[in-house]
């Protein structure tokens, strides 16, 4: 929690009252500081004491005797409030003893002047501590340094006057001055400006960029307020701190005082609703007396119907809630996890730790060259907020991309499935259509060319019976033809019939068309098969090159060879995929086909089997004969 | 039935022939007339003529012819099976192919002959169905074999149980050898039955398509909102 200029004026009213007990007040009137050297190896020399002398308006000239000079401790804090004036001078004059003149001058480097003013050498103008008009410098945080020429100095007795001007409603202050060589002075004095207000400066800029990020992600999420909250007391943060390194204020000064004051309870109000919103709650209630609390007491603020102490009070007001919003925040991050709330406690404790400091440096009887610290507590917890944010933002985009990529895993698998869906109800569709144009030629067949052929066989039949009326079973001449057309035509329909790619099926059909006819032929069939996986080159084409070969097989046997026995055997030889084959025998007992007249059915057999992607093996003895057809598993081959 | 030969011999079977080929008929009647076993009920050449015979008409076998000049063979397959469970129906194809036979089983028909040799058949095959047995080739076997699959929840379920719709284990093992073209004589030896017994499930399993395609029907006229 930064020191607010009320609670400055506040604390530091209380340490004036601390320098003004009789301990501190122990002052040597017109002890003189002697340095026998300034160079860059003598140490500074500190002045502690001054004669002072107040007025009740302005002078630029050092006022004599009519003014009632006084000697005082350095520091020395003085203001204006009786006066009524705008603005009000006073009059330093410190003295110090030198051995010698330094040949390149001295330099001198006050901690704390406030506010501005003018500095004189044994009554030379030697330096002035920022513009005396409109507007004044912004100097309550900054260390001051003037180079004195060596024209301006004598050996003995020398006397600094210095010409302090402030507005009359402020405190305006002056602390021990040193005196040393430029090059020492220089460096004391550079170093404090950078830890006091480049720094600052710096850490400024850095909370002002974390606020505009975290305003960036809240326009992109509007439902996230807290994001916009925090980036508002992030940007607060910044505000403030051009109090710290501004050289000039961007207000008319009373003006921009009262804002300070103000910003410092906006902060606690922003603060408590980003809390709020952390914590997921909403007091609306609350939140309403909290802008009441800012608005009204800023509006009374400004339009000056507040007395000073009622100020103070109404700011000391948010730093209660502060520690109360502290502790909501701290027991909130320790319910998401430990790192978090540990974080949040950390920054918390460094702010208020660093609080303490800057209230006791205050409020401490001695300057050093201690520097406030408090505004370094702000990049810590700005930034431990903002990283938790951002965390949460980082971790809710890497949810949202996982649950992207899950979804795109999903979309592939659906997409995939739909594919498949889609090739199968293809494949559905032309098989459906294939099975519509099966049935339609089929029911062509049966009721067309196959009802007429065996009409005509059956009148061929009676007419031969009828002509021989004596002869015995057999059919004639064009009765076998049509008998013949008929059964090839059967085998064509037998080839087009659903056999899930069952070679067994498909013998099996076979034998059972011809089961009468070798029953009368006294032929015994052995079915010595093995079962065979699904052969996915069985289509009807294949399934009629199959069927015509067998049936030849059999019609050889049936015909020529006086069998009594056949024996069908299946069998599968080599790797599934690659080399596979199946294998059909059809082995007869009978005489041979040696000397027979079987040429042309042979070579339609061989013709077929190789149409199938096969061979056709005959091996014939007198005690029989065997015809092997083996053929690819592989989809058919065109 | 097991001594079905002796009680046909003392009863010959009447059959009744529907088909609108009038020279078929003719050839089915001189079969009729050549076997001892068999008589000639009625014979019709159009679904009216059918169904007037049906209705007057003592037989105890119906050949059915599908394909009618006024309407389908189908339909009346169904009506004697429903109206005349005794009635053993046969259709009548020329090529015995899948989608006759089966629509004919579902419609109730328990056999069918094909044409071209159903003068020499005829005999055999009516006796062999009034014993209880039907004709089935290995494709109606693999294809009763789908039809019984699709309405089997799932294999989980004990072999030996036979609920409505589904087949029993025994039954299911006979399809199976029939569609590897196994014989009914073979199945029985390798199942240890007689062949009776094989070809009584045969007639069995058509029963069962029959009723579970009416209860299918009735099902799905349910599901449509018809009933």
């Amino acid at each position: 929690m930064s020191v607010g200029a009320g609670t400055r004026a506040l604390l530091l009213a209380c340490a004036v009252l601390a320098w003004l007990a009789p301990g501190n007040a122990l002052a040597q009137a017109g002890t003189s500081v002697t340095a026998e050297a300034v160079d860059d190896d003598a140490p500074a020399i500190t002045i502690r004491e001054a004669r002072f002398c107040q007025l009740a308006g302005l002078s630029d000239t050092l006022p004599g005797a009519e003014c009632a000079w006084q000697t005082v401790p350095l520091a020395k804090m003085w203001s204006g409030h009786r006066s009524g004036a705008p603005k009000v001078d006073a009059w330093f004059k410190l003295r110090f003893h030198l051995g010698t003149v330094p040949a390149r001058g001295a330099a001198m480097y006050v901690v704390a002047f406030n506010r501005t003013g003018r500095l004189f050498v044994n009554g030379q103008y030697a330096h002035q501590f920022g513009s005396m008009a409109e507007p004044l410098p912004l100097n309550w945080n900054r260390s001051q340094y003037a180079f004195i020429p060596a024209g301006l100095l004598r050996a003995g007795d020398n006397e600094i006057e210095i010409q302090q001007r402030a507005y009359g409603w402020e405190w305006a202050w002056l602390a021990p001055v040193q005196l040393g060589s430029e090059n020492r002075m220089l460096a004391m004095w550079r170093l404090r400006v950078f830890w006091q207000n480049e720094l600052v400066r710096v850490l400024g800029v850095s909370t002002a960029t974390i606020g505009l990020f975290l305003l960036g992600v809240w326009l992109g999420r509007r439902s996230h307020a807290m994001y916009f909250w925090f980036g508002c007391v992030s940007l607060l943060w910044t505000l403030i701190s051009l109090d710290y390194f501004a050289l000039y204020p961007p207000l008319p000064a009373h003006l921009w005082e009262g804002c300070m004051e103000a910003a410092q309870v906006l902060r606690a109000v922003l603060m408590f609703m980003f809390t709020l919103r952390y914590c997921g709650k909403r007091w609306p209630l609350v939140e309403l007396g909290a802008w009441a609390y800012l608005v009204l007491g800023s509006a009374a603020m400004f339009s000056g119907l507040l007395p000073g102490y009622a100020i103070d009070l109404w700011y000391l007001g948010t730093l209660l809630a502060s520690v109360v919003y502290f502790v909501m925040l701290v027991r909130q991050g320790l319910r998401v996890s430990p790192l978090e709330g540990s974080m949040l406690a950390v920054a918390g404790a460094t702010q208020i730790g660093l609080s303490g400091y800057d209230l006791w440096l205050y409020s401490s009887s001695t300057w050093t060259d201690r520097v406030y610290l408090t505004h370094f507590s702000a990049p810590l917890f700005v930034g431990v907020v903002a990283t938790i944010l951002i965390q949460r933002f980082v971790e809710s985009l890497n949810a949202y991309e996982r649950l992207a990529a899950v979804l795109e895993e999903r979309v592939g698998e659906k997409a995939a499935e739909l594919e498949r869906n889609y090739e199968q109800l293809v494949e559905a569709r032309r098989n459906q259509a294939l099975a519509f144009e099966r049935g339609r030629i089929m029911s062509e067949m049966h009721d067309g060319i196959g009802s007429q052929l065996t009409l005509a066989l059956s009148l061929v039949r009676r007419m031969d019976r009828e002509a021989n009326p004596g002869a015995a079973g057999g059919d004639g001449q064009v009765a076998t033809v049509l008998r013949e057309s008929i059964e090839d035509l059967q085998l064509i329909i037998d080839s087009l019939e659903p056999v899930d790619n069952d070679l067994l099926t498909v013998l099996g059909t076979l034998r059972y068309r011809l089961q009468d006819r070798l029953g009368k032929g006294g032929i015994e069939l052995q079915w010595n098969v093995v079962d065979l996986p699904p052969l996915p080159m069985l289509t009807p084409h294949s399934v009629l090159s199959i069927l015509r070969i067998v049936q030849e097989a059999f019609a050889n046997c049936l015909k020529h060879s006086a069998a009594t026995r056949i024996t069908v055997t299946t069998g599968l030889t080599g790797e599934p995929g690659r080399d596979e084959k199946a294998h059909i025998a059809i082995i007869d007992d009978g005489r041979g086909i040696e000397g027979t007249r079987v040429g042309r059915g042979l070579e339609n057999m061989r013709r077929r089997a190789g149409a199938l992607g096969g061979t056709l093996g005959i091996s014939s003895t007198t005690g029989g004969t065997e015809v092997l057809l083996s053929f690819p598993t592989l989809r058919e081959s065109a | 039935m097991p001594q079905a030969l002796e009680t046909t011999r003392a009863v010959p079977t009447r059959i009744l022939v529907v088909d609108d080929d009038d020279a078929f008929r003719e050839s089915v009647r001189a079969a009729i007339a050549r076997d001892d076993d068999l008589v000639l009920a009625a014979q019709a050449n159009s679904v009216v003529a059918a169904r007037e015979a049906i209705g007057r008409g003592e037989f105890d076998v119906a050949l059915i012819d599908l394909g009618l000049p006024d309407g389908n063979g189908i339909d009346l397959i169904r009506e004697i099976s429903r109206t005349r469970p005794d009635v053993d129906v046969m259709v009548v194809t020329v090529f015995g192919d899948e989608a006759h036979v089966l629509a004919s089983i579902e419609a109730g028909a328990t056999g069918y002959l094909l044409k071209r040799s159903l003068t020499d058949t005829l005999g055999t095959t009516v006796r062999e169905l009034r014993a209880g047995g039907s004709p089935i080739s290995p494709v109606i076997a693999r294809q009763l074999l789908h039809r019984f699959k699709k309405d089997t929840p799932q294999p989980s379920q004990p072999a030996t149980v036979v609920d409505d719709g589904g087949l029993s284990e025994r039954e299911r093992e006979v399809l199976l050898f029939i569609a590897k073209g196994f014989t009914v004589g073979e199945i029985a030896n390798m199942l240890h039955l007689s062949a009776h017994t094989v070809a009584t499930h045969v007639k069995h399993i058509y029963r069962k398509l029959a009723v579970h395609s009416r209860t299918e029907a009735v099902f799905e006229a349910g599901r449509m909102g018809l009933l």
